[in-house]
């Protein structure tokens, strides 16, 4: 099972943003230690585009890549998984690499997807192993492993309509939550799903996201009001395979919802006495 | 080649050796995240600047270069780590373009590991090694703030919003700087269209499609990992390459604020590949004629030479619509070029191309030219011409001056024919 990431966002319009992190790991944060790999699931589709590693203290920016490798349950590598990139992709405090698995073979119709088909296929186990990689102080993390089963290739869009909500009482600081059917990239949860009041106001409050990506809590820093807040949610909303609120990543011609990358949709959470 | 006409313009760069003297670089030297630069109109060089979420133009000053003189700087992060009082790990190169008057190579160098690192671009003069910092901060130089286009009148970027996007490049055709980014939790296309002077208008193009198969129809989202405009069948053209490395072509008419585009895939360059540099090369044949060539360089993969005239084929074709290789595929004449080490490529003159490349041998960082068209210099091989009792019979006349040519070119102007008495 693993610790829910508490994520501090104060939503405050126009000002830089806030945001620290409070991480319930299990190890001491002192120590260099990789503190999880997302997404935190141990079953995973066949498509899958994208995974996290989160790291408690800043890394070398550069040449961890090499050092990630996806190996199968005979033990051994799948050659090509990962995607080397030109820059690695690291948020501004170096504490989280984004690993995207070859596109080319993710994808279907591209010359390396039919030759080579995808890294990952349904039915199999397989390893995710990150070797010791070394921070800015020239620490090195211990080898770490991550386990995961693969099943078929998730071909849903995330879809606002089949979202369930669970509602506070007005008075209380208990949070909103919203369940998802499916699990949602967690930087994309963070970045895409935004709670106002009804004049559009950021709403104070802590975002945790939950259930191995499943769920996203609100606990918000003073007692809900009765009566309407906004729930905005980005078209950009991504699940783990690259699938957003407007079609899937891998999509036939003319069949995404909206010809903008860039819309917003607004739902209106009425909170109860 | 024209070797003769070269060896009159041949010059020699003499390389400075360091003072041992730490050079204090001060605010205006440096910026947040420089991930690639590009140079436009009147010799502005553009600095995008990826955590800070901005496109910098600074105007640069410079004396007309004609001569095609190379860079044989070897060992160029130990020069430059000695310079600023640093490790040479800790010299990471970013970019590198060559100035279109002065030859001077400006490389943006990411001063260490730390998250607060700064990055400053310097400028090396091929003829005389001088190294100076670009001043990025000057007077004269303008800055526009990447908008993320759907969220103006909201926050969304929760966490950590100027490191979301990597500028991965850039590109100035006609009045508009062109920018493409990769962010780390989208896998969407990001183009954006910015009017140059800066005056606050910026388009985004809502998607890019890259058309794959027509049986299928099946249609996907990518990041522009390196593009360059250039003329195919008398239009204007952007030529993109994605980061798996299809190879895609748009008009420039069609890049519009808000349009949906569908990129033509008209070749696949190899799978397990991100492509770093494409530019148009000049090469003459062994026939004498000039003619104009596609190259990129991979990181992965040795470089991919294509002539201009197949890509335009290619543009009028079908694209790559049901066809099936493993290797390189789609167009007629994709050579494989040995490019395996070079970290950054640019066009330093018509004879000549600048690299920076990493030394297999000694892990070095060196700063090189290389004749166009050859792809190679002779001083990483060592062949029988090396050997001390080699002679040149007659008939290799043309391969002993092309040898001593070359040898002067990447300082060895002691190795020549005459001075080892082997003519």
């Amino acid at each position: 099972m693993r610790t829910a990431i508490s994520i501090f966002v104060m939503l405050i319009g126009g000002i830089n943003p806030i945001c620290s992190q409070q991480l319930k790991a299990t190890g001491s944060d002192q120590q260099l230690h990789v503190v999880e790999v997302l997404p935190s699931a141990d079953t995973l589709p066949a498509n899958l585009l994208r995974m996290y590693v989160r790291f408690s203290k800043p890394m070398k920016p550069v040449g961890n890549l090499e050092k990630i490798h996806l190996i199968s349950e005979e033990g051994n590598e799948v050659p090509g998984a990962i995607f080397n990139n030109v820059h690695e992709l690291w948020n501004r405090e170096q504490t989280r690499l984004t690993i995207l698995l070859d596109p080319s073979r993710v994808k279907t119709g591209l010359l390396s997807h039919d030759e080579r088909g995808r890294a990952l296929v349904q039915g199999r186990r397989y390893e995710l192993v990150i070797d010791a990689l070394t921070d800015v102080d020239d620490h090195m993390t211990a080898p770490f492993t991550k386990s995961f089963y693969v099943t078929e290739e998730d071909f849903s869009s995330p879809d606002s309509d089949l979202w369930h909500i669970k509602m506070p009482r007005a008075g209380s600081q208990t949070p909103l939550v919203i369940q998802f059917p499916a699990m949602l990239d967690q930087l994309s949860l963070l970045q895409r799903l935004k709670l106002t009041d009804q004049e559009n106001r950021p709403v104070a409050g802590k975002v945790e996201i939950a259930h191995q990506e499943t769920a996203w809590r609100f606990y918000p820093a003073t007692d809900w009001k009765q009566g309407g807040y906004i729930l905005y949610v980005h078209s950009r909303l991504e699940d783990p395979s690259g699938n957003n609120l407007n079609g899937l990543f891998d999509h036939k011609a003319g069949s995404l919802r909206n010809d903008s990358e860039d819309t917003i949709e607004s739902m209106i959470i009425t909170i109860p006495e | 080649m024209k070797i003769t006409s070269l060896l009159l313009f041949l010059m020699i760069a003499v390389v400075t050796t360091s003072t041992g003297q730490t050079y204090k670089l001060t605010a205006d030297q440096t910026l947040e995240g420089i991930t690639v630069l590009a140079f436009g109109p009147d010799n502005v060089l553009f600095i995008g600047n990826s955590k800070a979420a901005k496109i910098h133009a600074v105007a640069t000053e410079a004396t007309a270069l004609t001569d095609p003189v190379p860079y044989n700087m070897e060992g160029f992060d130990q020069v430059i780590s000695e310079k600023l009082g640093i490790t040479p790990r800790e010299v990471m190169v970013m970019d590198m373009k060559i100035h279109p008057v002065s030859q001077e190579a400006y490389i943006a160098i990411r001063l260490g590991y730390k998250p607060d690192a700064k990055s400053v671009i310097s400028i090396i003069h091929p003829a005389t090694g001088a190294i100076r910092f670009l001043a990025v901060n000057a007077g004269n130089s303008t800055s526009i703030t990447l908008k993320n286009p759907a969220s103006e009148d909201l926050v969304f970027w929760e966490e950590t919003p100027a490191s979301a996007l990597t500028i991965t490049d850039m590109d100035y055709h006609d009045g508009y700087l062109y920018v493409a980014g990769l962010t780390n939790s989208d896998f969407a296309s990001n183009l954006r269209k910015i009017a140059y002077p800066f005056n606050d208008s910026q388009e985004a193009v809502k998607s890019i499609e890259i058309y794959h198969a027509v049986h299928t129809q099946n249609e996907t989202r990518a990041p522009i990992r390196t593009m360059l405009f250039t003329e195919l069948n008398g239009a204007p053209t952007l030529v993109a390459s994605y980061t798996c490395t299809p190879l895609v072509t748009i008009p420039t008419a069609a890049i519009k604020s808000g349009a949906s585009i569908t990129g033509k895939t008209i070749a696949e360059l190899g799978y397990g590949n991100t492509p770093i540099d494409m530019l148009v090369v000049t090469t003459q044949g062994f026939d004498g004629k000039m003619s104009k060539s596609l190259l990129i360089t991979h990181k992965n993969r040795g470089g991919s030479m294509i002539p201009l005239n197949s890509v335009e084929a290619g543009v009028k074709g079908a694209g790559m619509a049901g066809q099936r290789a493993m290797f390189a595929a789609g167009l007629n004449g994709i050579q494989q070029i040995p490019t395996a080490n070079v970290m950054q490529v640019d066009v330093q003159n018509p004879q000549m191309l600048a690299m920076v490349r990493r030394n297999m041998e000694t892990g070095s960082i060196d700063l090189v030219s290389e004749l166009t068209g050859t792809f190679l210099r002779l001083s990483d091989f060592i062949s029988e011409y090396d050997f001390p009792n080699y002679r040149y019979p007659e008939a290799q006349t043309p391969t002993r001056k092309y040898h001593d040519m070359v040898k002067q070119m990447e300082g060895y102007p002691e190795l020549t024919s005459d001075k080892m008495g082997r003519n």
